[in-house]
């Protein structure tokens, strides 16, 4: 289980996320907000690669702080679409992926063929990465995720760049993972998680402002999901 | 078209990386050259003294001087030849002595013995002076007899032009005769500077500086067009009103203002340097008053010939970069437009050196951009090419074939530009391997292909060898006649002091002194009248022949007794170990070298993951912090162990080669400089401990690399920092600037000259503070080598524009 307590974090004057709190157990968690909400600051906080000024995250009871490196065991993350080792094979990535988290070296290849075949990238795995298009480069990115089977998934912005076919397979994909992992996917694109998620948060300047299942969100049956994500933030879209 | 000018130029010129590479080069440039020229024989300096020497002489007494002053050393030399072989016993020597002897029978007669000790003006000893007047000799003489050349030349076409076959007006040799006699006539006029030419000579024919000036044009070219065809920009650039034929014109001057601009820094630095440590000389002097032009039918100054020189070599460099432009605005893939460039100037590479010189072929091998890049080698030829049975004169021929096909592709690329549909690059499209490739499960591995591979880490790491090759190559170590004799001594008392050694002492002491009784008893004998001048210079002759090792004897006895004063000591040969522990060529340039290749190899390694956003997904796992960062660390330290020993060991098994190795297990007392070392420490020890010092400064730079590249997170300013705050020093030290000595990576690696000059005590402190430096800059990447580079800005402005 991860609970967020109370976080809160600046940059020098500015508040990028303030008293967010927040409980996750097995299930898919969306995460969603426009650009400059504090989603992907949220997310590195939960990698550790950012301290908070106050407030703590708790896995299984414990401070992740406390937990030193052996917390990364849990831990599966895709960050963003962005750059790859351009030049190494998709086969060479994921080894280096899988030694960085420690997989058995006895145990890479196969570990490195079951999280390719998850995302149908098996076929692929030989071609140099700068040839990938931006969905394989976003397919082996979760792909890599998967290694050594974490318990905590974080998907920030997965579904960007894919073609229709492969977002439908994608989420696919996470509802599997759903059964025994905990996903939290942040994203601004409402239809890739409305009919996955067991629980919608909506991130506005740093603060968690709605959060629920999608049935309590929607109370009235009129409104869609999409629609009240437009009615929190179309003032700013505005602006 | 000003402003796309500008904008063209800005784009390359505002480029860190452009600004830190052209920095590098010039430094590098300026380094090897000046390393090169130090490694001459002769010392520069001594051009220098004599370049002096003929300013202050008339023009028309400088050509005696240097014939008298040649004469007088010349024969001084002989001398002393003969006075060396008559101190040695063997045949062989006797057998040199007597041919000598039948060659210069009066020499003894008509020269000066104190002449020896006293009368060298130019050079460190006799044979040195020898060498470097006998080269000058040859040089002179060339220039005296120009116009006697030049009315031999009249003569000999005189003569076969009155050859039948030759006598064919409508032939090409015919008027080839003819041509050549008009030229040659035409320089009768000139007026002959008697100077040297090693000034200008060096500084203009240094093929490094080319292959730099090449390596430039070829990034100019990728700023110019290959990044925006990479970004696909041309698709919007070239629909724009002036973004057809106006930018790439724009493109063409950029490329030409720039191109200039290397070229000119590159050789004003190699000609200042000369200017400064040999001088040029008189630049209004005629061109043929360099006795390397004297075939040259150029009618300039030398002053002129400079400009004329930067001028060809500019167009062959701009004759370069048009091809790579018209290859990279042609070609999809920038593999391929490097690939073709190098085909390019291969073959032509291979066609000037491996075509003959005068054949109707001939002419690929002198319409061609070698031939124009090795300017120098192609103005001071002369040389008539047979076009269509005419004469013409080969440097007039190329250059206008030269600019012709200049214009030709300046052409081409407008064209090209501007009608060419599809203007952007993709990456090299090679099938999927079907066969699974197995990747290694290592860690290291990984970071080894990283750095090694994807980073091009192998190409510094060939340039490192190919340098240090060239540098060993002209790294001559020179043994005068006065360290053999005294090798010869020491060879005699090497070891322990012992009995026989005594003996040899004291009957090499008896033996002088019988010389010197005797010596003075002839002196008695002639000044009784009992011989006259001629038996007297006779007999006087043979001893002074036979004491001139009195002073080497001397010196190695007294090395003797300071080496008895403490059973540790052995005889050693000092000199070998003298050019180990003091020569700074030896200490600092393969330092600098090592930590501009350590610079370049690693500043990208660390910053890379920053700069491709990697941090984030390696921050994440279990082994993408201290793990990671402990192998990246270790990985570059045994690359910066490996270049130190590469950069250290050749020389060390150069001296051995040259001085041999023994002595190498005494102790490092045994050399008087270090007598207040512990005996204890051989000199076998000391070396390696030197060797440790260096790697130390080495491994300490790789510490300060990494902890710049975690908190600068931007190669070009790692290195930008870096290279001010290590190599910088070491160069200004170089160039007899030292004040940074202290502070700098000097104490380290040029320790023995500290100890020399009794400042010994910097060294330790040096110790204690690098080694802190490396650990708390370890400490520092630790501690820093987890968190993501955070985009501050972009977030603050998002957040702010929400908040409005």
């Amino acid at each position: 289980m991860l609970e967020i307590q109370h976080i809160t974090k600046a940059y020098k004057d500015q508040v990028v996320l303030h008293d967010v709190s927040l409980t996750l157990k097995e299930g898919i968690y969306a995460l969603l907000g426009p650009n400059g909400a504090g989603k992907s600051t949220l997310m590195s906080i939960l990698c550790k690669q950012q301290n908070v000024d106050s407030g703590q995250v708790l896995w299984n009871g414990k401070d992740i702080q406390a937990w030193n490196e052996d917390y990364y065991d849990f831990l599966g993350y895709a960050p963003q679409q962005q750059g790859l080792y351009d030049e190494f094979t998709g086969r060479r990535f994921l080894t280096y992926m899988a030694l960085l988290k420690n997989v058995d070296k006895k145990e890479i290849h196969q570990e490195v063929e079951r999280v390719a075949s998850l995302v149908n990238m098996q076929n692929q795995l030989e071609k140099k990465c700068r040839m990938y298009s931006g969905g394989m480069k976003q397919r082996i990115l979760v792909a890599q995720a998967l290694l050594k089977h974490p318990k905590l998934l974080l998907f920030d912005e997965p579904t960007a760049g894919l073609d229709p076919k492969e977002r439908v397979s994608l989420r696919e994909i996470f509802s599997q993972l759903a059964k025994d992992h905990i996903l939290l996917i942040a994203t601004h694109v409402v239809s890739d998680v409305e009919n996955i998620a067991a629980k919608i948060i909506f991130l506005k300047q740093g603060k968690i402002i709605v959060q629920g299942s999608v049935d309590t969100i929607c109370q009235d049956s009129t409104l869609s999901l999409e629609d009240v994500y437009l009615n929190i933030f179309q003032k700013d879209d505005r602006l | 078209m000003k402003s796309l000018l500008s904008i063209e130029l800005y784009k390359i010129w505002s480029k860190k990386g452009f600004l830190i590479l052209i920095s590098l080069i010039f430094i590098l440039n300026f380094s090897l050259f000046a390393y090169t020229q130090q490694q001459s024989e002769i010392p520069l300096t001594a051009y220098q003294a004599l370049q002096a020497k003929l300013q202050t002489l008339p023009n028309e007494e400088r050509y005696l001087y240097i014939c008298e002053y040649d004469d007088r050393i010349q024969d001084h030399f002989i001398l002393q030849q003969l006075l060396y072989l008559e101190g040695r016993q063997d045949s062989n020597s006797q057998n040199r002595l007597e041919a000598l002897r039948s060659q210069h029978p009066d020499i003894e007669k008509k020269t000066s013995r104190d002449f020896l000790e006293t009368a060298i003006y130019y050079t460190k000893n006799l044979e040195q002076e020898a060498q470097f007047m006998q080269d000058i000799r040859n040089e002179i003489d060339d220039l005296h007899h120009y116009h006697d050349q030049l009315a031999q030349i009249q003569d000999a076409a005189d003569h076969i032009s009155s050859i039948s076959i030759f006598s064919d007006p409508s032939s090409f040799s015919s008027k080839n005769i003819k041509k050549t006699t008009q030229d040659f006539k035409d320089m009768q006029d000139v007026v002959i500077t008697y100077q040297l030419d090693k000034g200008i000579k060096e500084a203009l024919h240094f093929p490094f500086t080319d292959v730099l000036v090449m390596l430039m044009i070829g990034v100019i070219a990728t700023a110019l067009i290959l990044e925006e065809k990479d970004k696909r920009l041309f698709c919007f650039i070239r629909p724009c009103v002036n973004g057809g034929g106006k930018t790439i014109t724009a493109k063409c001057l950029a490329m030409g203002i720039s191109t200039a601009s290397i070229v000119l820094l590159l050789y004003a630095s190699n000609l200042t340097y000369m200017q400064i440590n040999c001088g040029l000389g008189s630049l209004q002097a005629s061109l043929q008053s360099l006795v390397q032009y004297a075939q040259s039918t150029l009618h300039l100054s030398i002053g002129g010939y400079l400009i004329l020189f930067i001028m060809t070599k500019w167009i062959a460099a701009c004759m370069i970069g048009a091809i790579m432009l018209f290859i990279t605005l042609f070609s999809k893939q920038r593999i391929f437009s490097f690939g073709v460039m190098f085909f390019i100037i291969g073959v032509e590479f291979l066609l000037y050196q491996y075509l003959p010189q005068h054949q109707a072929v001939s002419i690929l091998r002198y319409i061609n951009i070698i031939s124009f890049l090795r300017t120098d080698v192609f103005y001071e030829m002369y040389f008539n090419l047979n076009l269509f049975q005419h004469a013409y004169s080969l440097q007039t021929l190329a250059q206008v074939i030269m600019i012709t096909l200049f214009l030709l592709l300046l052409i081409a690329i407008y064209m090209t530009y501007t009608r060419k549909r599809n203007l952007y690059s993709q990456p090299a499209d090679f099938p999927a391997r079907k066969k699974k490739q197995k990747c290694l499960p290592y860690l290291w591995i990984q970071e080894f292909y990283k750095v090694f591979w994807v980073q091009k880490g192998l190409i510094i790491i060939l340039i490192f060898i190919g340098l240090q090759g060239y540098l060993l190559q002209h790294n001559s170590i020179y043994i005068s006649m006065e360290e053999n004799r005294y090798i010869h001594y020491i060879d005699i008392m090497k070891g322990k002091p012992s009995d026989a050694t005594e003996q040899f002492i004291s009957s090499q002491a008896q033996h002088y002194a019988d010389l010197h009784l005797q010596y003075d008893k002839n002196e008695q004998a002639f000044n009784e009248g009992n011989i006259n001048k001629s038996q007297y210079d006779a007999m006087q002759n043979t001893l002074e022949a036979q004491l001139f090792g009195e002073a080497l004897f001397q010196k190695a006895l007294q090395q003797y007794h300071y080496v008895k004063e403490d059973p540790q000591r052995e005889m050693v040969v000092p000199f070998g170990y003298e050019h180990l522990f003091f020569d700074t060529n030896i200490n600092i340039l393969p330092a600098i070298l090592v930590i501009i290749c350590v610079t370049l190899l690693f500043s990208n390694f660390i910053c890379a993951e920053y700069t491709h956003q990697t941090d984030r997904l390696l921050f994440s796992c279990l082994k993408g912090n201290r793990v990671l960062l402990h192998c990246k660390m270790r990985l570059a330290l045994v690359s910066g162990l490996i270049l130190t020993l590469l950069a250290y060991l050749p020389d060390l098994v150069h001296i051995v080669s040259k001085y041999g190795s023994f002595g190498l297990h005494a102790s490092i007392t045994s050399l008087p400089v270090f007598a207040s070392m512990p005996s204890s420490i051989s000199i076998l020890i000391y070396i390696l401990l030197g060797f440790l010092l260096k790697l130390l400064a080495i491994e300490s730079t790789i510490f300060l690399l990494f902890a710049l590249s975690t908190y600068m997170r931007h190669p070009s300013q790692v290195i930008f920092l870096l290279l001010t705050f290590t190599a910088v020093p070491l160069f200004l030290h170089m160039m007899g600037i030292p004040f940074l000595d202290a502070l700098s990576l000097y104490p380290l690696l040029c320790g023995s000259l500290l100890i020399k000059s009794g400042q010994g005590q910097l060294i330790f402190f040096s110790i204690i503070g690098y080694s802190l430096l490396a650990f708390f800059c370890y400490l520092f990447t630790l501690s820093h080598f987890k968190f993501i580079k955070q985009n501050h800005r972009f977030t603050g402005l998002c957040l702010k524009s929400v908040k409005k």
